[in-house]
């Protein structure tokens, strides 16, 4: 069906698969970053990363019900689940991190669910929205481009992955977190605070988390199954991008968000989340390592 | 993905089976009678579910008023099943090994398909108030313990396709539907009804559920160049579809199945961009003598009128008809509530619309025809019933589901 489009329309077309690629590629890149980030650093799956969208996305309309603007709101509610990620770090993870990746997978799915359950109990059941006012697409050469929100997702998505890796490679605190996820044991001897780097890690990534959630919610609607649907889409992205890379996890979110797009070109929509996994079969035949394997990542890790 | 889940369905099945008859006798009460309504708080039917509560709760209290079941006191135990397939087997589960309840009721089309097996295996009826589902148009009756008190799809189908057409005098449409049981079932029914009156839909689209975006799909709408699109979509993936379609400017008219019709859905997608969307509803036939004293019954109780569409009354009839069998049977076990609930819905029998005018002519020995709140009731061999009357609903500028029109259904086909 989707493939019978007027050859007039291809330029036109060929413009939209870039937009909508680029808007889904955002949406999971901001929510798969910070997922990757504790993966990479912490060495365990944090299957509560999802409900950290949730918890964002509430927070976030907690805010705006408040009658703050979608802006500061969007700023609060990520630093407000940056700090639930530091308390839950400190509580709980934290004092069973020498039990192994297993138990701390173990009790990052019973923060799941005490989060989906709270946010439950507080919000109700029942399907919410932010309240804004309904927006147009902003017009490019005549054409719908992308809504106010799109875009901000778009370059915050972006901006985000870009510090993210500034933040990495370049200060003195990224590169206590690489050095501390690389080997502990010789970090410390280095003179790094292994504890402190950990606080950090985990604010960073549960506030970008947070954030993920409110654009999740203005894009469409928010209900308590937001944060289990898309932690499925998170830990796919982070496999195909290879299990502990954030450069990876960065690429993988292009790949499978554009992978998608033109797929949908030869295939009808019901098959979206049949061409994603066919995506990321192929790639782990190829490339048992996921796409880090691309500059020689994942070699030699060991988690 | 569909045959996964199907897989693991089964093993929870199997599971919740086994389970379920080791300890069903154990909690059994002599002294009440256990009656479960098992609807999705969470999920899709979120909105729906407190009314159909507040439905079961006004027949349980009319019950327990007019003496119980056989002189037994009724306790309803309200469980959620997440409107989903796993939500439902779980829930069903706890009904039956936990609180021993003699009938489930109120499950959605996903979830009573899935516990078709559950229900013979366990002698519990299931019974339906709210799902469409075509799996149901054949599979129910005396002896496979599946019932529903709502119209099928099938036959809503027709009411969709009759209404575009006589009533709206739109010959062509887009359909979009989300790959869902319900959703998929009620767009088979009316492409079949609408093509078959002579109606074209000019292009059909699928959407996967749960997806952020949907701009790919929302253009191949486009290429059609739609004046009115058919959703049958499920309450989140639809806001996201028609919030879409209004940024990149497409400003298609709407006519909706009964998932979206919920305040919820207008205040979510918001009232600016629904405004106009268009939904037909059955409905019992205005100042109907059951429905009325159900009505009154139900703002007294509540404070509000129940609504159509709601499935409130279909809920509240489910009830009264259980009853009306245990008491028939002179039993409260699931067993003999599947012997009788057809023979007491009639057509057969004298025309009772209330639990205490259905017992007081039980005891004379006379046989009975419960008339429900949302119509006659008569079940047919395969537990199934029509509805007399169709109501068209449309978002107001304020945001209201308002009637705008009310039709005759009864001669239209039944499916």
């Amino acid at each position: 069906m989707t493939s019978s489009q007027e050859p007039t329309d291809r330029a036109g077309h060929e413009m939209d698969i870039l937009i909508f690629g680029l808007i889904s590629a955002s949406v999971v890149l901001l929510s798969t970053v910070g997922f990757a980030l504790i993966l990479r650093t912490e060495g365990f799956l944090h299957i509560a990363h999802g409900q950290m969208l949730l918890l964002g996305a509430y927070a976030g309309l907690l805010l705006s019900n408040l009658g703050l603007h979608i802006a500061p709101t969007a700023v609060g509610a990520a630093l407000f689940t940056g700090l639930v990620g530091v308390l839950f770090y400190g509580v709980l993870f934290r004092p069973i991190k020498t039990r192994g990746a297993l138990v701390l997978l173990f009790t990052s799915v019973g923060a799941a669910y005490v989060v989906y359950g709270l946010v439950g109990a507080i919000a109700g059941k029942r399907m919410l929205a932010f309240d804004l006012p309904p927006v147009r697409a902003l017009q490019l050469f005549g054409q719908p481009f992308m809504t106010i929100y799109e875009l901000a997702i778009v370059i915050v998505a972006i901006a985000s992955a870009l510090c993210l890796h500034l933040f990495l490679a370049y200060t003195s605190p990224g590169q206590a977190i690489r050095a501390v996820s690389d080997d502990e044991a010789l970090a410390r001897v280095r003179g790094i605070d292994p504890m402190r780097t950990s606080y950090l890690v985990w604010f960073v990534a549960s506030a970008l988390g947070g954030l993920a959630g409110v654009f999740l919610g203005i894009l469409g609607s928010l209900h308590l199954a937001m944060g289990w649907q898309q932690i499925i889409l998170i830990l796919a992205t982070t496999v195909l991008g290879g299990i502990g890379s954030i450069y990876g996890v960065m690429l993988a979110a292009f790949v499978l968000a554009f992978g998608i797009e033109i797929g949908l070109l030869f295939v009808e929509s019901s098959y979206r989340s049949g061409l994603a996994f066919l995506l990321i079969i192929v790639v782990l035949l190829v490339k048992p390592q996921g796409l880090q394997a691309l500059w020689g990542g994942g070699a030699g890790r060991t988690h | 993905m569909r045959k996964r889940a199907t897989h693991s369905f089964g093993l929870a099945l199997a599971a919740a089976i086994s389970f379920g008859t080791l300890t069903a006798p154990a909690v059994a009460q002599d002294d009440a009678v256990n009656l479960g309504l098992l609807v999705g708080f969470t999920g899709d039917m979120g909105p729906w579910a407190p009314a159909l509560n507040n439905a079961a709760i006004v027949a349980v209290e009319e019950i327990n008023a007019a003496g119980g079941i056989l002189g037994k006191t009724v306790n309803l135990i309200s469980e959620d099943n997440a409107s989903t397939v796993e939500g439902a087997v779980r829930g069903a589960t706890k009904l039956v090994s936990v609180n021993g309840v003699s009938a489930i009721i109120g499950p959605e089309s996903d979830p009573i398909v899935a516990l078709r097996g559950f229900a013979s295996d366990n002698q519990v009826p299931v019974i339906s108030t709210s799902g469409g589902t075509e799996a149901l148009d054949d599979a129910g009756g005396t002896g496979t313990f599946i019932y529903r008190t709502n119209a099928s799809d099938s036959f809503l189908g027709v009411v969709h396709a009759k209404m575009l057409l006589d009533e709206m005098d739109q010959k062509e449409i887009v359909l979009v539907v989300e790959n869902l049981e319900g959703t998929q079932s009620a767009a088979g029914t009316f492409r079949d009804a609408y093509e078959r009156f002579g109606g074209t839909i000019t292009k059909e689209v699928t959407l996967a559920p749960g997806q952020t975006s949907y701009l790919s799909e929302l253009r191949d709408v486009s290429s059609a160049e739609p004046d009115m699109v058919f959703l049958a979509v499920g309450q989140t993936t639809g806001v996201s579809f028609v919030k879409q379609a209004y940024q990149r400017g497409y400003d298609w008219k709407y006519w909706v199945t009964s998932d979206l019709q919920s305040p919820d859905f207008v205040n979510a997608a918001g009232v600016e961009i629904v405004q106009g969307i268009m939904n037909p509803v059955s409905s019992q036939v205005e100042g109907a003598e059951s429905w009325e004293r159900f009505s009154a019954a139900y703002e007294e109780r509540f404070g509000e009128k129940p609504e159509p569409g709601f499935y409130q009354a279909e809920t509240y009839d489910a009830f009264i008809a259980v009853a009306l069998a245990m008491e028939a049977a002179g039993d409260t076990s699931g067993a003999m509530v599947d012997k009788n609930l057809v023979a007491v819905s009639g057509p057969e029998g004298v025309k009772v619309s209330s639990f205490a005018d259905g017992v007081a002519a039980l005891r004379d020995g006379q046989e009975i025809d419960y008339e429900g709140a949302s119509g006659s009731l008569d079940f047919d061999e395969h537990g199934n019933v029509t509805i007399p009357s169709t109501r068209l609903l449309q978002v107001s500028e304020t945001g209201e589901w308002e009637t705008v029109k009310i039709v005759d259904s009864s001669a239209f086909p039944a499916n």
